[in-house]
């Protein structure tokens, strides 16, 4: 069904500087195909999902506030909250003061935060606790792909009626969770990163080579498209000609992305130039369903209070920017921006102002809610009921997934994260 | 995927025997290379050259040892000087920047490529970042400590590093105090720097942060406050005694986890890092490691003169690191005096996502098949462009008619020819070879597109 990538194809498109490198081999990527399937596949109205992963395994006590329950103030004497400065959620809980901007979303009902969300037997290392939640698989060798990257495999089955794909916006490397078997997904920070660059004496040979290979190619009837069979004895050699060719083609189709400023100012952090970019893309008509971003800083072992307010202050002037933006732009019912962090931190500060490795925490969702406001009970923070320390969580981050798979993306969760995560109901049916 | 490695598990210390070539795997140019790629940053053809006429334990001897000169002929030891005296004048607040470039520089002009190579490895291992470290002299005294003890014995290597103040900053450890343990730094000596998951308890992290108590960074240096060292019996590992941070270390390195860790880790780094190593196969190694009370030379001699390393099949099964794919080229293409501006070089390993002195995180980098991606493909191209180029502050460096000359090489296709031989090796198709070859009539006078079309090729991002 995909069509092969080869050198012709590309010079048509007229990107510079192709005669001279490496197309490498394999298909069109899947979120390149918009306007070759246009008339087949019909984008205007698809769901689309935006993830924000903080890194470094945020602070839920200190995001979501329970201030006047039972155990907050003795584990968080240097670090705690008042609740004068929170925004109000309920009698005992409240937003850190940070998210201020993000009031307006709560109050047309439009945010969520669902309380307690974590898995079994919490991992307290960042890296398998990311795998955990990137994956949505406990067992460590079930590791070759993410959810988001299985639900992409299987929005490409023949029985399914529309396609998914994403796209990673961010330097770090792809998340796990956008690893798929049957399509390769681009990652990029800035749009000028996938241009490619060489000077006019690489285009004037260029263009001396391409006039070269035409007399060739005609001259030549069997003249083969340069292709490289897809199993070769090196699975490794194969996944790089794939990247390769969607390296050089996204170069050319991003390139060509409508780059007007919209009327909406985002803040020029990480997270605000990451959301405009998503924004862009969205607003240009790509079919890509998928965006995966994120925002580093959250292992606050030390000195936490100034630094978190920080971050929270980065993520929701970012994404108050990113919600306003989207309702500019008649799309907000289509978006759905979910926010978490692979653990929260411990109940008991550290010596250090800082807080350590923990295990539950708050998932805040924004789109087209069915559930508003607070969902969820807040987790016990008795003694008696800490973990080892870590409030315990009562809701598997697996039924939050598994309600953006099934009532947003229109997919059958079961086949995505296996049986037992019942939908929880929180966004609108799609 | 593995089946490879299936041979040599069926006898795990016959792998690891020295390679003896014969008809069937023969000594030659492609074994040299890739001996050259995989244990330093390639080799040039007067290199592949001369290392031919060697046994491959000589080969590996010459490597490892490095040359007596550098390019431009001062000694080895004076060449160390040199750049360990430019690095100490920046002083603890120099540029990023400028201490990025000089390592990438003294990694191109190298007499000792491997030893440049190994350091590499131990930055990733004992990953510590600028960001949060935030004084680029600390730095660079810890990738100084990391060379000096990069071939020697991993206990003494453990004790200095776990002393650096670069590190103890970043793993918030420069103020242990006896009343509150640092239970993260003891988590990653045994999670990342020694023995792996699933080999220690909770228990054995807190019972073990209370040894390192009393260590301290006063004034950028490393200061063991006495008062502040809980001398109280620690249990870690089944041991129990009023111990040190140091023997605790030592407790560490007895674990045959340590061993185990430490051999599938420089596996990783020399062999492969998408292939599973079942622990059956790393055992020999284990070994080599204990029986020499862990002397890291004596490892890394076994993997690079083993049978299983000179395996043809276990060719290019590495991905390229950005700053092997930007030093290689350089000191394949032989680009090193002059060179291009080693800042910007160190630029470009940044876009390709691996920036000097700026691991991601403790863990360093994913490596591997995390190395490319659509964005660092394009970055990897567009330095190849960029040194391809006529204009442009990368380009002018390449210079191919003297490469050529040098290479001894007589036309235009046999100039492609031998610079496919020597950046691709025996990974060449014949398709590319002819491509290569029209490319090379196409524009004769000049071979810039042969050298972009083969630094942009899949297989040249593999090792």
């Amino acid at each position: 069904m995909m069509t092969p990538i080869n050198r012709r194809s590309l010079l048509k498109t007229g990107l510079a500087g192709a005669p001279l490198i490496s197309v490498g081999a394999g298909s069109f990527p899947l979120f390149l195909q918009s306007t070759a399937n246009a008339a087949k596949w019909d984008t205007k109205g698809e769901k689309i999902l935006v993830v924000i992963q903080l890194l470094g395994g945020n602070d839920g006590l200190n995001t979501v506030v329970p201030h006047k329950i039972d155990g907050y103030s003795r584990g968080r004497r240097s670090l705690r909250l008042g609740a004068s400065t929170l925004i109000k959620l309920s009698d005992e809980i409240g937003l850190h003061a940070s998210l201020k901007p993000l009031e307006k979303s709560l109050n047309d009902g439009r945010l969520s935060v669902i309380q307690g969300v974590g898995y079994p037997n919490p991992d307290r290392s960042h890296f398998r606790s990311m795998d955990i939640w990137e994956s949505a698989r406990l067992d460590p060798n079930e590791l070759q792909t993410g959810w988001l990257g299985r639900a992409m495999d299987v929005s490409l089955e023949s029985s399914s009626k529309s396609r998914i794909s994403g796209v990673h916006i961010g330097s770090r490397n792809l998340p796990l969770a956008l690893r798929a078997r049957r399509t390769d997904v681009p990652s990029l920070e800035r749009l000028d990163q996938l241009q490619l660059k060489g000077d006019n004496s690489l285009t004037r040979m260029a263009a001396e080579v391409d006039k070269m290979r035409l007399v060739e190619t005609n001259s030549k009837a069997s003249a083969k498209p340069e292709m490289m069979p897809e199993n070769s004895d090196n699975p490794l050699l194969g996944f790089v000609a794939r990247t390769t060719a969607t390296a050089v083609a996204s170069s050319k189709k991003l390139a060509d992305l409508d780059t007007k400023p919209g009327t909406v100012k985002y803040p020029a952090t990480a997270l605000g130039s990451r959301l405009e970019l998503v924004s862009r893309m969205i607003k240009s008509g790509l079919d890509t369903r998928v965006f995966y971003t994120g925002l580093d800083g959250f292992d606050t072992h030390a000195n936490q209070i100034n630094v978190h307010a920080g971050l929270l202050d980065q993520l929701a002037v970012s994404l108050a920017a990113f919600e306003s933006d989207m309702s500019e732009a008649s799309q907000s019912d289509r978006v759905c921006v979910l926010v978490f962090s692979e653990f929260g931190r411990r109940l008991a500060e550290n010596a250090s102002m800082g807080t350590d490795h923990g295990a539950a925490a708050p998932v805040i969702l924004t789109g087209p809610m069915a559930k508003k406001g607070l969902v969820g009970k807040h987790p016990s923070m008795d003694p008696k009921d800490l973990n080892d320390g870590d409030v315990m969580y009562h809701t598997d981050f697996r039924r939050i997934y598994a309600d953006i798979l099934t009532n947003h993306l229109g997919l059958d969760p079961v086949s995505i994260l296996g049986t037992g995560f019942e939908p929880m109901g929180l966004i609108k049916k799609a | 995927m593995n089946s490879w490695l299936d041979s040599h598990l069926k006898d795990p210390r016959a792998a690891w025997s020295s390679h003896e070539p014969d008809k069937s795997r023969p000594w030659d140019r492609a074994s040299v290379a890739h001996l050259h790629r995989r244990a330093a940053f390639g080799a040039t053809p007067a290199r592949i050259s001369a290392d031919l006429k060697l046994s491959p334990k000589m080969a590996v001897d010459n490597l490892i040892k490095g040359s007596a000169t550098a390019s431009d002929g001062t000694s080895a030891a004076e060449f160390a000087k040199f750049f360990d005296r430019i690095e100490s004048r920046l002083g603890l607040d120099g540029p990023l920047r400028r201490i990025q470039g000089l390592w990438v520089q003294r990694m191109v002009n190298s007499p000792r490529p491997a030893l440049e190579w190994l350091t590499l490895f131990w930055h990733n291992h004992f990953a510590t970042s600028d960001v949060k470290v935030q004084n680029t002299g600390l730095m660079v005294a810890q990738i100084a400590t990391l060379r000096r003890h990069a071939f020697g014995k991993f206990g003494v290597m453990l004790d200095r590093v776990a002393k650096n103040p670069a590190m103890l900053v970043w793993l918030d450890a420069a103020a242990n105090r006896r009343t509150k343990p640092n239970e993260n730094f003891a988590r990653e000596v045994m999670e990342l720097f020694t023995l792996g998951r699933g080999h220690y308890t909770e228990k054995d992290i807190q019972e073990a942060a209370r040894a390192y108590t009393g260590w301290f960074v006063v004034q950028e240096r490393f200061a063991f406050l006495e008062q502040q060292h809980d001398t109280g019996t620690k249990t870690v590992l089944g041991q129990t005694g009023p111990f040190t941070g140091e023997q605790i270390h030592q407790i560490l390195l007895k674990q045959p986890a340590s061993g185990l860790f430490l051999a599938k880790k420089l596996v990783q780094h020399y062999v492969s890092e998408t292939d599973i190593f079942p622990e059956a196969l790393l055992q020999p190694l284990a070994d080599v490691f204990r029986e020499s009370q862990g002397s890291i030379e004596a490892v890394v001699r076994t993997i690079l003169e083993s049978r299983l390393f000179h395996d043809p099949a276990g060719r290019r099964r590495r991905v390229k690191s950005p700053i092997e794919f930007t030093v290689g080229l350089c000191r394949m293409l032989e680009m090193a005096d002059p060179m291009p501006p080693p800042e910007l070089l160190a630029d470009s390993a940044s876009a390709m996502g691996q920036g000097l002195y700026v691991p991601p995180s403790v863990a360093g980098w994913d490596g591997g098949a995390a190395w490319i991606d659509t964005t660092r493909l394009v970055a990897r191209t567009n330095l190849v462009l960029a040194i391809c180029s006529q204009t442009g502050p990368l380009s002018g460096k390449l210079k191919l008619e003297d490469w050529a000359r040098r290479a001894g090489s007589t036309s235009p296709e046999s100039t492609a020819d031998a610079l496919a031989d020597t950046l691709l090796a025996d990974s060449v198709k014949p398709q590319l070879r002819l491509e290569l070859r029209t490319l090379a009539k196409t524009t004769p006078k000049d071979l810039r597109p042969v050298v972009a079309r083969i630094l942009t090729d899949p297989s040249f991002q593999l090792a």
